[in-house]
């Protein structure tokens, strides 16, 4: 009797295992793309693209692909099993384009679309002469801060942000936290001094003299600062525990859902005592066109459009506090109210520097943050920075 | 005397459940740290270890209200079976090969094997790729089956040929001058015999499956196939917004199958030897 | 013509063991042997982001660069690996040792309620329980390691900061995830101990201890000695643990441990190299081999029986 049972559930086995290989639609079109992005977000995009476009048959799918950079090199030339295009930061388009995988965006919108955005998110999605991305918005770094919690007028300097922080700590409690090891956080501070992870030229920056500046003034927080991870920054930060904290768009529902009345300030209003102010990496979020979605090109061209609308990037700030690439919209009074937007505008005009998106920054972030680790660790600054120098530069040679 | 000696037992008995429910505590601490939270209705890492705060259910009605799981967890399923199916009868002849019989390049193959398994299998992931798509397996489910089922096959193997070699060769010498062919001692006489150890090993190769998530989520790329674990960890990557509650409440509700099928097992367990009521 | 007979039977008994042994073969040749095949046949070209799919045979150059490489972080990260192999192969096995004799003492009820709980750490993705006790245990704000430093007077405390520190709490959440599988093996190699064995030794009048020593444990080496070895080659290229402890994007602690297979993924595998990483996969397969080829060699002359 028992084996006998066996048969039936082997056969039912191996039947839904190949109801597994479900293939193409026929018919109208459907469109993929991936993100690693808020769902929610993703799916607001796809169905205002689909509802713009329901007269042409054109239906456009959000998937969400956690490790979407690993994913997109692996399915980057696949096109039965990859998407049609994929939503992501400009700075890994670089990498993507010297694979190949990428078709240039200017098949896919003509100049006067590209020529609605703002110049600075088009241009972060060139590399080597060509764009690639399809801007939708922009994104910086903030001052994040609990207005129950925060004691007194809010410092001008990051002086006065540091001696806020000891008196903090001091009395028991947080002031503003940041993950000072990681790169991208800690590169306000190193931008600031006017150092710089890599150049343009694909050098490494951590020797540099100004870096070195930057990083040791970085150090001076770090103390005030719990263990800087993400995991506990974050959490003191929502349970109430702290008073501010660095973050971006990303991290705004959290704060929603944790009931936090909170107020944004540009990292651009703080004076470092060497008069540049902080000075945080600009991301823009766009989409990027698989280059084996050739067939496809007018849904595609179609569907790019319709997420470029004024209505969209509106709702996209309302809703999900994104900066609008698209110059019509960077003034809607909907838009300037949302008082992040305002923020991040205000630092992308005053002292935001795009992200690299050279190939090179991919293996900039493991030796740079080596590096400010050290340091924080009270490592000798000139030994560490020779010594990661080293690593990014022997990173980059590894490349090749 | 008798007293004493019931006495003694009783001691000797509280001692043992009292030193276990110890070391149960001290292994279950991150467990429980993890009940604790996904019973809350507000993320309070700070408020203490085992502390919940706001006591709800909401979290774990979330995982079936707005997550798939339903489809998730019939995914783990079909993919874990299927996979047990086809690692454990591979192996298990094999194994019963290796233990019974000799044959030209034996110990070669035993080393080869042994030596294969060291391979960092992370290591493989783009020539699975390659494979996988040349031969159009991408995206379905007797891709990650085969993957799977060829990584643990080797440790399937180990685990049931050291159980085998262990059940005495007298008695299948007996059966073979009761005339018994090789594939009726290995029906009637070495599986029965061995019965705990190929649970144990589908158990293992079980559990591996149901909790692999890295092959999961780069070789499944719809939505439809997501497993519990390559789902939950979709979930957690998602980190910018990360929902401990909720996300406790997951982790601890897909270990739930695993346990239920090892409580479940236990007692088919017992030794095969005896039961089978052979005794030198 | 008796000896080509023989022959002949022998030839006949030697195919259907071939045949027994096929279908593991194949899968292993599929899932297995192509790939590491094809790391090596990777190994020989430049694949990398600049040649991703126009990638061509340049020979051993990606091995004499790895070599050049070999500095003294990766001798040091290579020492450090076996001594964590080594450490965790003793505490995991004392463990499980324990908890399978005890939970195998005759007439103990309750056995099952206590397997089941201490399988509890296996039956939760890996990923998950590290993030556990990351949180859990070893934060220094909230973690319990954090709340006690703090309960005994001393400021936070932050165990996955200092190297020592980090390799602990590492090697603890190892142990911790590895020992369900070696107490389920070993109790299950107790169970199959044939009884008339405890009787005779109750019969010379052996107590608890003497019966583990002379009878349990002889009788279950052969038995686990497998897949103990296999875990020690889990051991040797763990990677979770450490990575996701002390060098997870976002939650690097600057600890500086490495093992080989971190160090491989932080230096090689972020370049998009592929002929560079697979090359070092290669060396690293190499030398787990080497390492273990005396053990391997032993248990495939022992599997004769």
């Amino acid at each position: 009797m028992k084996r006998l049972a066996i048969i039936p559930i082997a056969a039912f086995l191996a039947a839904t295992a190949l109801a597994g290989c479900t293939t193409e639609q026929g018919g109208p079109t459907t469109l993929t793309f991936w993100h690693d992005n808020d769902e929610a977000m993703m799916n607001y995009l796809a169905s205002a693209a689909t509802d713009a476009l329901k007269d042409e048959g054109i239906t456009v799918e959000a998937v969400k692909k956690s490790g979407i950079q690993d994913q997109i090199k692996l399915y980057g030339n696949d096109s039965s099993n990859g998407p049609d295009f994929f939503f992501g930061a400009h700075d890994a388009i670089g990498a993507y384009a010297e694979m190949g995988i990428l078709a240039g965006i200017e098949g896919y919108a003509d100049a006067t679309t590209l020529g609605s955005f703002l110049d600075s998110t088009v241009d972060a999605g060139e590399y080597k002469g060509t764009k690639y991305l399809f801007p939708l918005y922009a994104e910086t770094n903030l001052l994040f801060y609990n207005k129950d919690l925060w004691k007194g007028e809010m410092p001008t300097t990051t002086d006065g942000l540091l001696a806020y922080n000891e008196a903090r700590v001091k009395e028991g409690g947080y002031g503003f936290l940041n993950q000072y090891n990681d790169t991208y956080n800690a590169a306000p501070w190193i931008n600031g001094y006017g150092g710089f992870v890599i150049n343009e030229e694909a050098t490494p920056g951590i020797s540099d003299a100004k870096t070195k500046e930057g990083a040791a003034y970085n150090a001076r927080f770090a103390p005030t600062m719990s263990d800087g991870t993400y995991d506990t920054i974050t959490n003191l930060f929502l349970e109430g525990k702290a008073d501010g904290i660095l973050a971006g768009p990303w991290f705004v529902s959290s704060v929603k859902d944790a009931g936090i009345d909170c107020g944004y300030v540009s990292l651009s209003r703080f004076e470092l005592p060497n008069g540049e102010v902080l000075s945080p990496y600009e991301g823009v979020q766009g989409f990027a066109v698989m280059k084996y979605a050739e067939g496809k090109k007018d849904a595609i061209s179609k569907a790019l459009k319709a997420m470029a609308t004024v209505e969209v990037a509106t709702d996209l700030a309302k809703n999900y506090n994104c900066t609008p690439a698209l110059e019509a919209a960077s003034d809607v009074a909907e838009v300037t109210s949302n008082e992040m937007v305002k923020e991040t505008q205000y630092t992308i005009a005053e002292s935001a520097v795009p992200t690299p998106n050279i190939p090179e920054m991919g293996v900039m972030w493991t030796p740079f943050t080596n590096f400010l680790t050290a340091v924080n660790k009270g490592e000798n600054i000139d030994e560490a920075a020779t010594k990661y120098q080293a690593d990014a530069v022997q990173a980059i040679e590894n490349m090749h | 005397m008798e007293l004493r000696k019931t006495a003694r037992k009783a001691l000797k008995f509280g001692s043992l459940h009292l030193l276990f429910i110890a070391v149960c505590f001290i292994a279950l601490v991150p467990i429980i740290y993890a009940l604790a939270i996904s019973f809350s209705g507000t993320t309070n890492l700070t408020g203490g270890i085992f502390a919940i705060t706001d006591f709800t259910f909401d979290n774990y009605l979330h995982i079936f209200t707005e997550l798939d799981f339903g489809t998730w967890l019939g995914n783990s399923l079909i993919l874990s079976i299927a996979t047990v199916l086809v690692t454990v009868i591979p192996s298990a002849f094999a194994a019963y090969a290796f233990a019974t019989m000799s044959f030209r390049g034996k110990r070669v193959l035993l080393f080869l094997l042994l030596i294969l398994n060291a391979f960092p299998q992370v290591l493989t992931m783009t020539a699975l790729f390659a494979l996988l798509r040349n031969t159009h397996l991408l995206n379905t489910r007797i891709a990650l089956i085969l993957v799977y089922s060829g990584s643990n096959s080797i440790f399937a193997f180990f685990n049931l040929k050291g159980y085998f070699a262990s059940i005495p060769s007298s008695i299948s010498e007996a059966a073979t001058i009761d005339g018994a062919t090789r594939p009726e001692i290995l029906f009637k006489v070495v599986l029965p015999l061995a019965r705990p150890a190929i649970i144990v090993t589908s158990i293992l190769v079980f559990i591996n499956c149901w909790n692999e998530y890295l092959f999961a989520s780069t070789f499944l790329t719809g939505k439809d196939l997501y497993t519990l674990a390559s789902g939950l960890y979709a979930l957690q990557s998602n980190n910018l917004a990360r929902n401990w509650p909720q996300f406790a409440a997951a982790s601890l509700f897909i270990s739930l199958p695993v346990l239920i099928v090892f409580f479940l097992m236990q007692r088919y367990m017992v030794s095969g030897l005896t039961a089978g009521g052979v005794k030198e | 013509m008796k000896g080509t007979a023989r022959n002949e039977r022998k030839r006949r008994y030697e195919n259907s063991a071939y045949f027994y042994v096929a279908a593991i073969l194949l899968l292993v040749a599929l899932i297995v042997v192509f790939p590491i095949g094809y790391t090596v046949y990777i190994s020989l070209t430049n694949m990398n982001l600049y040649h991703w799919f126009d990638f061509e045979f340049i020979g051993i150059g990606n091995y004499i660069r790895a070599f050049s490489q070999a500095n003294s972080e990766f001798l040091s990260s290579l020492g450090l690996t076996i001594l964590w192999t080594i450490a965790n192969m003793v505490l995991i096995t004392l463990v499980s040792l324990v908890l399978a004799v005890l939970l195998n003492v005759k007439g103990f009820k309750g056995r099952n309620v206590y397997k089941t709980l201490l399988m509890f750490p296996w039956a939760v993705p890996s990923y998950v329980s590290i993030l556990l006790w990351r949180i859990g245990i070893f934060n220094g704000e909230f973690g319990l390691l954090g709340d006690i430093a703090r309960a005994l007077g001393s400021d936070s405390f932050y165990i996955l900061q200092s190297y020592w520190g980090a390799f602990f709490a590492s090697l603890l959440v190892n142990v911790w995830l590895s020992y369900p599988f070696t107490m389920t093996m070993m109790d299950g190699a107790l169970q199959s101990i044939d009884q008339s064995l405890y009787e005779a030794a109750r019969l010379d009048g052996a107590g608890f201890w003497r019966t583990t020593f002379n009878v349990s444990l002889p009788e279950i080496v052969p038995i686990v000695a497998p897949s103990l070895l296999m875990t020690a080659f889990m051991q040797f290229k763990q990677f979770d643990v450490v990575y996701l402890l002390t060098l997870q994007k976002g939650a690097q602690t600057g600890a500086g441990l490495q093992t080989i297979i971190t160090y491989a993924h932080t230096t090689a595998f972020e370049s998009n190299n592929y002929g560079l990483s697979s090359a070092i996969s290669t060396i690293i397969f190499m030398l787990i081999a080497l390492l273990f080829s005396r053990f391997a060699y032993r248990e495939a002359k022992e599997g004769r029986n």
